[in-house]
């Protein structure tokens, strides 16, 4: 008896180990875009926050003016394969801010730098009360292979500095 | 309990497949989004008209096509394919897909859950947010989470993710003695080693089992009827479930649903009242979720 589950068990085992594939993970082309004009720096950063592939980008914008610098995330968009989505979530803003267009301006001040990790609102996931997760309910969704990005529009004296910032995103077989 | 355990394995063999088939390809990595089966169907109509489920973010989309309102506005253009002129929505792929032919018994259940978390779950975990710390009730979390490591274990040892049962191992060796009995996840925060959270309806998507039909169930909310198979699998590794009386592993159970609960309180409504139709945007969220599990 003993001998035939210890058998099993190693047939079993076998079969599973045969099953063993390679993994996959997600790179970034380039790994960070980095853009700009007269007004202000930007740099866009695809992030993992867990896992092998990509939730979430980290912003880093750059004022190098005199003056205050304010992104509008009520019509930043994200780009996916050229075309406008919804927009971000980052932390301290509700989905219900971003789908109401009610998020406030987020001021840069004259020569700062301002960085803020932020996540499409269109891609995010939603972990189910049954969820036995050390995860939050609302979480990032994984960026998917394509064209990604952000169109981001910055307000300077009024009037609106559109910068589109995208990388290619593609999965890459490792053993 | 035999009779239990044939029953789970006939769905599994027999319904999932089938409704496997009603599914749309939809395991492309390149496909995003949350559409609706439905919705997607109508997308690749070919047709000026904008699709009915481009209508779950209406405004937004069209706030996106908007060239900026000030005369003066300047735009600047980066990146390795920064589109010259964005393409309609239509053209971007659909995400997510299930199949949800039971949708108005899953619209009562949703009903019912919206209820009792609006009437029951927030109220009461209102209360227990003011007497109980949320280390307190993150400790408690943690503590049930490294019971639950079997279940882990096991499923990571059926996907043939060996680092990954060593890790789970490991976690429970740590978490268990100098965590405390797994009140402190030390394995993480100490030695930066993470769970990977595997589950038997995971393990049945990694051999390629198709979600099935969409379910919501009473109580525990959105799931799938491979993912409902695999909470029913995954009940027998748990050793949660074998307290004994039947009245105790109950209470037990239940309390630790109500403590994860309890650290969530806020997110339910913040995702529902961005819906512009909650149901829709649950499922499509948790379709979103699992499918990032599976390729994770």
């Amino acid at each position: 008896m003993k001998r035939g589950i210890l058998a099993s068990c190693m047939v079993i085992l076998s079969l599973v180990m045969g099953c063993a594939t390679a993994t996959n993970i997600a790179v970034s082309s380039p790994p960070v875009q980095t853009g700009g004009n007269e007004y202000y720096e930007a740099r866009l950063e695809p992030l993992k926050s867990s896992g092998n592939f990509f939730d979430s980008f980290r912003l880093t914008v750059a004022n190098k003016t005199d003056g205050n610098l304010e992104i509008d995330w009520n019509k930043t968009r994200y780009l996916f394969n050229g075309a406008a989505q919804e927009g971000f979530v980052y932390k301290g803003i509700s989905p219900k801010d971003v789908r109401s267009g009610k998020v406030p301006l987020d001021t840069i001040a004259a020569r700062q730098t301002a960085t803020r990790v932020i996540y499409p609102l269109r891609l995010a996931a939603w972990v189910p009360a049954q969820e036995r997760t050390l995860d939050k309910g609302l979480s990032p969704g994984l960026l998917p292979d394509g064209e990604n990005g952000i169109s981001l529009v910055v307000i300077r004296d009024g009037k609106e500095v559109v910068e589109k910032l995208t990388v290619k995103i593609s999965e890459k077989e490792v053993k | 309990m035999n009779r239990f355990l044939k029953v789970v394995v006939l769905l599994s063999v027999f319904l999932i497949p089938a409704f496997a088939r009603a599914e749309t390809p939809a395991a492309a990595p390149q496909e995003q989004g949350m559409v609706s089966e439905k919705e997607a169907v109508q997308q690749e109509t070919p047709s000026s008209e904008p699709a009915e489920g481009a209508a779950a973010a209406p405004d937004v989309s069209q706030g996106a096509t908007e060239t900026p309102q000030e005369p003066a506005a300047e735009e600047g253009a980066k990146g390795e394919a920064a589109a010259e002129a964005e393409p309609p929505e239509e053209e971007v792929s659909a995400g997510a897909v299930i199949a949800d032919p039971f949708e108005p018994l899953n619209r009562i259940a949703f009903g019912f859950n919206d209820k009792l978390y609006f009437w029951f779950m927030k109220p009461a975990s209102k209360v227990y947010n003011r007497l109980v710390p949320e280390a307190v009730r993150v400790a408690v979390r943690n503590f049930f989470y490294n019971i639950a490591t079997p279940v882990r274990f096991v499923n990571c040892l059926l996907q043939a993710k060996f680092k990954a049962a060593g890790n789970e191992l490991f976690r429970l060796g740590v978490n268990s003695t100098m965590g405390f009995g797994g009140f402190f996840d030390l394995a993480k925060t100490g030695y930066n080693v993470g769970s990977s959270e595997e589950d038997l309806g995971l393990t049945l998507g990694h051999y390629g089992i198709g979600n099935g039909f969409y379910m919501v169930l009473p109580f525990l909310g959105p799931s799938s009827l491979r993912d409902t198979v695999g909470i029913a699998g995954d009940a027998f590794l748990n050793p949660e479930h074998y307290i004994t009386p039947i009245g105790d592993a109950i209470a037990v159970a239940g309390y630790d649903y109500f403590n994860r609960n309890s650290l969530r309180i806020g997110e339910y409504e913040d995702l529902k009242e961005a819906a512009v139709e909650p149901y829709t945007a649950f499922r499509d969220a948790y379709v979103q979720y699992r499918k990032d599990k599976l390729r994770q």
